[in-house]
C-alpha cells in the first residue's frame, strides 16, 4: 500500500488501527536495522524501535505531506537513537570514547552477532566514527539512501553529507588497515 | 626506488562484502507489530497517567494550585463576611402576590445594578437604617400604593417604597419571605 493511502486510512478513525499496523509492518525492519547499527545491542534496539513507532502513532495525525513518510519516520528514529546514546552516556557518566568501547565490547560478546574477522573489523572501525558521521555512513553504505533523502532526514546539505561520507570512508579504510 | 608500498595493508571498502552481521531472535519481526500495538493501546488507555514531570509543568501546576487556593479563600472568607453584614442589616419580604416573573426580573435588574455600581459603597446608606431592621412587605398590598405591579419589576417596586412605608410593614406576620440581599443599597 502506498504511503498516501496509508495516511488516508490512518486519518479515518474507523481504519486507523488497521493502517497503523500496516505502516509498522512496512517500515519496522528498515527502522530497526537503522537503530540496531547505532545502538548495537538488540534489546536496546528493540526498545528504541518501539518508542519510535509510538511517537509515530502520536504524531502521524499532524504529519504534513511536504515530506516523505519514510524520511519522516527515519528522522524520528535518528533522533531517538541520538537521544538514547546521549542518555546512556549521561547515565553511566561515560565519555564518548568509553561509549565506543562499550559498544565494541557488545559487538564481541553478543550472541546476536555473526560475522567473519573482516566484518568485525569493519564494524569496530565504524564505531570509532563520531556519532553523526556514523549515521551518515550507515545511511549511505548500508541503507543506500540517496543524499537527498539523507538531507531530508538529517537536515544537512547534500554537499556536506557527501563530504562527510567521503571522510568516513577514508577513516574506516585507515582503521581497518591499521588493525 | 622504494619497493615498500605504504598501502600494502590497505583494504578498500569496496573489497569488503557488504553484509549485516547483526541478528535478531527467531520470529522477532512477526511479533514486533503486536508488541507495538499493545504499547499503543496501553498508551491510549493510560494517557492521563503518563504524565512526565517537567519544570514548566511543575511551575504551571503550582501556579494553578495557588490560584485555586486564593480564590477559595477569597470567596469563603471575604465574601461570607460581606454577605453576613448585609443580611444582618436588611431582610426584605416581598408580597406573595408578586409573580415569579416579576421577582425574577427584579433579581436580574438588581444584579445588573450591582455590576454597574460596584464602586458605590453602600455603607453610608446602610447606616441610615437601624442595624436590625427587617423590611417586610405585607402579603396584602392594599395599603401600599403600588401602581401597575405587573408592569414593574420587583426592584422598581422596592424603590417606590419610602422608608416610612417600609417601617409600617415591619414584623408583619403571615408573609412569604423572599430575601433580597443588599437591597439596602437601593434605599
Amino acid at each position: 500500500m502506498e504511503d498516501k493511502e496509508l495516511l488516508e486510512k490512518f486519518l479515518n478513525p474507523d481504519s486507523r488501527n488497521y493502517a497503523y499496523n500496516l505502516l509498522v509492518r512496512k517500515y519496522q525492519q528498515k527502522i530497526y536495522w537503522h537503530i540496531r547499527k547505532m545502538v548495537i545491542d538488540h534489546d536496546d534496539a528493540n526498545d528504541v524501535t518501539q518508542e519510535v513507532f509510538i511517537k509515530v502513532w502520536k504524531s502521524l495525525e499532524n504529519f504534513r505531506n511536504d515530506a516523505q513518510l519514510f524520511t519522516w519516520i527515519y528522522r524520528i528514529a535518528t533522533n531517538e537513537c541520538l537521544n538514547f546514546l546521549a542518555k546512556k552516556r549521561r547515565r553511566f557518566f561515560l565519555p564518548i570514547h568509553d561509549l565506543e568501547g562499550e559498544l565494541a565490547d557488545k559487538l564481541e560478546s553478543s550472541d546476536m552477532i555473526s560475522g567473519d574477522e573482516i566484518q568485525m573489523k569493519l564494524q569496530k572501525a565504524i564505531l570509532k566514527l563520531p556519532e553523526k558521521q556514523r549515521l551518515v555512513f550507515n545511511m549511505k553504505y548500508y541503507d543506500e539512501l540517496t543524499y537527498e533523502q539523507m538531507s531530508e532526514v538529517l537536515g544537512t546539505s547534500v554537499g556536506a553529507l557527501k563530504a562527510s561520507y567521503h571522510l568516513a570512508t577514508k577513516k574506516i579504510e585507515n582503521f581497518v588497515q591499521r588493525d | 626506488m622504494n619497493n615498500k608500498d605504504p598501502n600494502k595493508n590497505h583494504i578498500p571498502l569496496n573489497d569488503i562484502p557488504k553484509k549485516n552481521i547483526h541478528q535478531v531472535p527467531d520470529g522477532y519481526f512477526e511479533k514486533l507489530p503486536q508488541q507495538i500495538q499493545q504499547r499503543v493501546v496501553g498508551h491510549k488507555s493510560n494517557a492521563i497517567w503518563n504524565w512526565s514531570w517537567s519544570p514548566s509543568r511543575i511551575f504551571a501546576g503550582t501556579l494553578s494550585a495557588i490560584s485555586i487556593i486564593a480564590l477559595v479563600l477569597y470567596f469563603s472568607i471575604f465574601k461570607n463576611d460581606e454577605s453576613i453584614n448585609n443580611k444582618n442589616v436588611v431582610t426584605l419580604k416581598l408580597p406573595s402576590s408578586l409573580s415569579a416573573e416579576v421577582i425574577d426580573s427584579g433579581k436580574t435588574e438588581n444584579n445588573n445594578y450591582r455590576k454597574t455600581n460596584e464602586h458605590v459603597n453602600p455603607k453610608p446608606i446602610k447606616d441610615q437604617l437601624d442595624n436590625d431592621i427587617k423590611v417586610i412587605a405585607h402579603q396584602d398590598t392594599n395599603n401600599i400604593e403600588v401602581p401597575e405591579v405587573k408592569k414593574q419589576n420587583a426592584e422598581i417596586l422596592i424603590a417606590q417604597l419610602d422608608k416610612s412605608t417600609i417601617a409600617a410593614y415591619l414584623e408583619t406576620e403571615n408573609t412569604e419571605e423572599y430575601e433580597w440581599e443588599e437591597v439596602n443599597a437601593r434605599l
